[in-house]
Parts: structure tokens; sequence; C-alpha cells
């Protein structure tokens, strides 16, 4: 279980996070939606100390994450980000290997722990161990990163748009690796998108970010998500659906920001996401 | 061109380069009709093939040297905690880099006397600034993901480094040593003015006696050790660029 409590992150006068709180059941997928700049990859982040909030406390199964060094808390949590980030002095074998080599595994063990990870997303070990990574295609590097990620057994896998850069076949192929893999090992997930039909098609719950806030955390299929009547929501905000599911949205400027030449308070401000599929409710 | 025709001249240049050094009496009658009144064709005051060891002696260890402090240098600067020493150290480079090598060399034989260390003490200078610029670039243009994923594996600062940042950068951080070889390699001959044991010797003496062979061929062996150093540090460069999947042909 992972709980966030009013975790705050600034950086001298912007507040990129703020005073975020949730809590992620264990074995399960929390998606965070939202637009570049909500905050979601620094809210990631700070679960594994790769930035470290300005206040607030997150804490993994009860205790402090930082209660560890940096460094080993991240050898204790999967990470995989967008354009998977490999090695690529390394062999694809030696970059699966990283962590566990970290934290002094013995070789066997290792290898074993290699091989399981390739032959569960059919990369032939024999084939494919020896080669570096720009040998692969887009896709098998990706696999490679996520791979990685899981090779320590982490109870914890962060990733970061790790599907970003796949063309949509793949990237189908991927959300389904991902999610038979998630059951098979029981890891909880954190997964921040802008994508948000992957959100809906992946989450147990969807966050929602928007200007450093939690505007809605909810199962995609809840109310809150999905049917409720969008002149419920608080005033002045609007939201965008699928066939599957919903955001809400401020439909003028977030309130926080005062109305200027350039956002006028009249001026709709649709995620990206809502798209040209999405429907649109006032 | 056909692609095996460098990897031919080459070849030759290494034959052709150690028949001279071994046998300098086969080219005489070459360089006979460059000499006058019966001076000597082949340099007769010490070994060519000796006179080229330790003049590579003497580039190998200014270089080492000037490796081992630029590349330190360079990491120091880029740790967050030496950041404030950038601009002083590029100065001190630069500084290293724009005092002419004999003006170094007038200035350190009073301090450590004549022979092989005022050369050392130049060439170690002069070479510190391609070697640290090199490896300031390498380390500081790291693609962003490798070093977040680095750091998300959860590596030390040091297994960073180590692991990645320096392997990343070794092409770069090779392509500064091979300036700085190169450069060493031509600048070394001066050395021979403070009586330092370099090819210098035989150019020096071929302008003291007006002999044209020697100075020919003193500087024809200097000239072929920087082509192929250069070229061998190239491909070294090149091997470690495509192991890595860089845009290197």
């Amino acid at each position: 279980m992972i709980e966030i409590e009013g975790i705050t992150k600034r950086y001298d006068t912007t507040t990129v996070v703020d005073d975020v709180s949730m809590v992620i059941e264990p074995r399960t997928i929390a998606v965070i939606v939202g637009t570049s700049g909500s905050g979601k990859t620094t809210l990631l982040r700070m679960i594994n100390r790769l930035v470290e909030p300005t206040a607030g406390i997150i804490k993994l199964d009860g205790a402090d994450n930082r209660s560890v060094p940096g460094y080993e808390l991240r050898r204790s949590i999967g990470y995989a980000i967008q354009g998977h980030g490999l090695f690529p002095h390394r062999t694809v074998a030696q970059n699966i290997a990283t962590v566990p080599v970290l934290l002094g595994w013995d070789k066997d063990r290792i290898n074993a722990r290699v091989d399981e990870l390739m032959t569960l997303y059919q990369l032939d070990p024999q084939a494919y161990g020896p080669r570096y990574p720009h040998e692969l295609s887009g896709g098998q590097q990706q696999r490679v990163g996520v791979a990685r990620a899981l090779a320590a057994e982490p109870n914890v896998l962060l990733m970061d748009e790790p599907f970003g850069a796949l063309d949509p076949i793949i990237r189908t192929k991927a959300q389904e690796d991902l999610l038979a893999i998630q059951k098979r090992f029981g890891t909880t997930i954190i997964l921040v998108t802008h994508d948000m039909e992957e959100a809906v098609h992946m989450g147990d719950k969807i966050a929602v970010m928007d200007a450093g806030k939690l505007v809605q955390y909810a199962r995609p299929a809840e109310p809150a998500i999905s049917s409720r009547p969008w002149s419920a929501p608080a005033k002045g905000r609007s939201g965008c659906c699928r066939s599957d599911g919903c955001v809400t949205r401020w439909r003028t400027a977030p309130p926080r920001a005062k109305p200027s030449a350039a956002t006028p308070a009249s001026a709709t401000h649709w995620p990206s996401y809502c798209g040209r599929a999405g429907r649109r409710y006032r | 061109m056909k692609a095996w025709l460098p990897a031919l001249l080459r070849l030759a240049l290494v034959v052709l380069l150690v028949a001279f050094l071994t046998n300098p009496g086969w080219f005489e009658p070459l360089l006979k009709p460059l000499t006058e009144n019966n001076a000597p064709v082949i340099y007769n005051q010490g070994s060519l093939l000796t006179l080229t060891v330790l003049h590579l002696r003497t580039v190998l260890l200014a270089t080492v040297a000037a490796t081992i402090v630029a590349v330190a240098l360079a990491i120091l600067v880029t740790r967050p905690a030496g950041a404030e020493f950038l601009p002083l150290s590029r100065s001190l480079v630069n500084i290293g880099q724009t005092f002419p090598p004999v003006a170094v060399l007038a200035l350190a034989v009073p301090a450590v006397g004549f022979g092989e260390k005022p050369t050392l003490i130049a060439l170690f200078l002069y070479g510190l600034l391609p070697i640290f610029e090199n490896t300031l670039t390498g380390l500081t243009t790291l693609p962003a993901n490798v070093v977040e994923a680095a750091r998300g594996a959860g590596m030390t600062g040091w297994q960073r480094l180590l692991k990645v940042e320096l392997p990343l950068s070794a092409p770069i951080i090779l392509g500064g040593i091979r300036l700085s070889v190169v450069i060493g390699l031509a600048t070394a001959t001066i050395g021979s003015t403070v009586a330092a044991k370099t090819l210098g010797e035989v150019i020096i003496a071929g302008l003291l006696s007006n002999n044209l062979a020697f100075i020919l061929q003193g500087g024809l062996i200097v000239a072929a050790l920087a082509v192929l150093i250069y070229d061998g540090l190239s491909a070294i460069e090149r091997y470690t660029a495509r192991r890595m999947g860089s845009e290197a042909e």
C-alpha cells in the first residue's frame, strides 16, 4: 500500500504539486492522468525520491520512504520511463540485470531471473541476451525497459509514460503484456500517462491531476468519473467523456490563476486527451 | 575508392617506418642528394630507434598525467559539489594552452634543470585543455533518460559515474586524448632545445649543420608516428562509439 499524505513540491515560487493526498491499494494499478505541466511526473518521482518533496509524507507499506537512503529505496522500486532509457553500452541481459547486480544477487540467480523475464517478454534469451539495445526494435527496447524495472521483483513499479514512444498496435500489445504480468506478480503499479484511453483501459483507479492538484481519484466505473451529471461538479467545471469514461476539467482557467488578457475567464481549457473523439459536457 | 586502400596505405607506412628505424642504412641512397660536402646522410649521434622510443615515452608520460588530471578535474566540476569550480578550472587549463610550450620550457629550466623534465611539464600543460574540454562535453551531454534510468535503478553517485557516465563519454574523452597526443608528438621535438632526448635532436642537428637529410628524416618520423597514432586512436574511438549504437556510421 502506498499512502501519499499532503505532498507538495515547490520550486522557488511555483508550486508543481500542491497538497496531494491519495492511497494506492496493494496489487492494483493506479493511473495518473493530466496534461503536461500538471505535476503528474513530479508526483511519481517523489515516490522513489528522485525528487524530494517540499512538504508531506509518502509511506510504502506503512514505512516512511525517507527511512532508507534514496538509492536503496530506488533499488526496491521498479522504474520504467518513456523512451526506455536503456544503457546503450550494455547488452540486453546486462541491462535487465542492473538492479539485481546492485543488490548483490549471486550469478545463477541473476541469470535465472534474466532468462525468466526475457522468456516472459517473448525475447529468446540466447538470441537477444547478448545484443545491444540499438540492435532491437522500438517495441523490443520498451519490453526490455519494463523487464529491467521488474528484475529485482519489486512490489511497486513506477512507470512514466512507458508506452509513449510506441506506435498504436505495439502499444496495445504492450498494455496487454503489462496487465498480464501485473496479474502474475501482483505488483502495485503507478502509471503516468496523458492518454485517457490508456488510463481507463489500464487503471483500477484513475487520478486526474491539473495544475499540481489532484482533481479526482476514483475507479473508472465510479459515478464520479463516468455518469455523474456534469452540472453537478464544482462550479465552473466541465468534463469530457469517451464511451468508457469521463474526466472533469475546469471550464475556465483554474481558479488560482486570475483571468488575464491571455486567458480570459470565458476561455475553455480542454485537456488534450479529450481529443477529437471525446464528447464534451458542460 | 576501394575500402582496403586506406588500410593498405597505413600498412605500407608502418612497414616503411619500421624498416627506416631498424635499418636506416638502406635509405641512404635516397637521402644522399639532400646533403652537401659529403656530410653524413643518416643521423650518426645516436640511434634513431632509441630516440623514437624516448620520444614516444615522453609523449606517453605527459599524456597519461594530463589525462588523469584533466579527467579528474572534469569529473569534479560536473558533480554538484564542485560545480562552482568550473569557471576557475576552465581558466586554469586555458592558461596551460595559451602559454607557448617554448615559454614554458624557458621558465621550467631554471626550476627543474635541463633534460626531460621541462619538456614533460610543457607537454602536460599543453595537453590538458583538449582532454578537459572533451570530458566536460561528454559528461554534460549524456542522454537525459539514460542518466535518469541509472538514478531510478538505485545507483549511487559513484556507480553512475563508473558504470554509466564515463563509459558513455568514453568516445568523446578518447577524442580529446587523441588531439592531445598528436599535439604532444609534434611539440615534443622542441624539447630537444633543452636537451631532452627526442626526435627533435635530429631536426635541430640538421638545422645547425645545414643538413637537409637530417631535418627530413627527423620530421618524417614524427609525422609518420602522428598519422599512425591518430588513425589508431580514431579506430578505437569508432569501435567504442559503434558498440553504443551512436550515430557513427
